[in-house]
């Protein structure tokens, strides 16, 4: 299906590209629909992009690729939406923040993102720990 | 708002699914045992408040806002 976009102009996404967040995400619980871009400018990084509104898309990582030691105690009771099976089909993801400098970058390991590749769901998850926070700086 | 005084071991329900109650009290700090739907997503309001202002924030970005951060990989 077409998609419109801000910041990425019209994209065709086949119906298994989608992802669907049941509960959106906190704030923007309205948007359901989602789907990945890659970032324009390398590979590490990608777009969650929302299918509903054409402004709205979150640069994200793979966390453990800037925070090695970056742990989610994840619980299979609390991602009942995300239908799992076991907790190794789940995907990890957080939303990365880039302010002008000279601000360092952040990323958001205290609501992480959890994808169920298989069955294209996914949900904002909220870490449970005094160790993570919502601007974790790298770089 | 309302506002209810509840001692140790007092709860109050709210709805048919959610109740809440007093575990302990001590000094300006209170802990409280929540029973409800395993459904039902319970947060504490700060750290809410933070993740809902990072989406915000975060979804304001452009491509180019991201500059050579691709060279920390």
């Amino acid at each position: 299906m077409k998609v419109e976009t801000t910041r990425f102009g019209q994209l065709e996404i086949p119906v298994e590209g989608e992802y669907l967040f049941p509960l959106g995400l906190l704030g923007l619980e309205e948007l359901r629909r989602f789907c990945l871009v890659p970032h324009p400018g390398g590979a590490a990084l990608q777009w969650l992009q929302s299918m509903e509104s054409a402004d709205v898309a979150f640069p994200v990582c793979d966390p453990r690729r800037f925070v090695a030691d970056y742990h989610v105690a994840l619980k299979i009771s609390e991602l009942t939406p995300l239908a799992l099976s076991t907790l190794e089909e789940a995907q990890v993801l957080a939303i990365l923040r880039v302010p002008a400098k000279p601000d360092k970058p952040t990323l958001n390991l205290l609501g992480p993102l959890i994808l169920n590749p298989a069955r294209r769901l996914g949900m904002q998850y909220v870490v449970n720990s005094g160790r993570w926070t919502s601007r974790h700086e790298i770089g | 708002m309302l506002v209810l005084t509840r001692s140790k071991d007092e709860s109050i329900m709210i709805g048919d699914g959610v109740i809440i109650t007093v575990v302990d009290i001590r000094g300006d700090k209170v802990r409280l045992g929540i029973e409800a739907p395993k459904e039902t997503v319970i947060l504490r309001r700060e750290v809410y408040e933070a993740i809902r202002r990072e989406n915000l924030d975060a979804q304001r970005q452009r491509p180019e806002d991201l500059g050579d951060l691709d060279n920390l990989v």
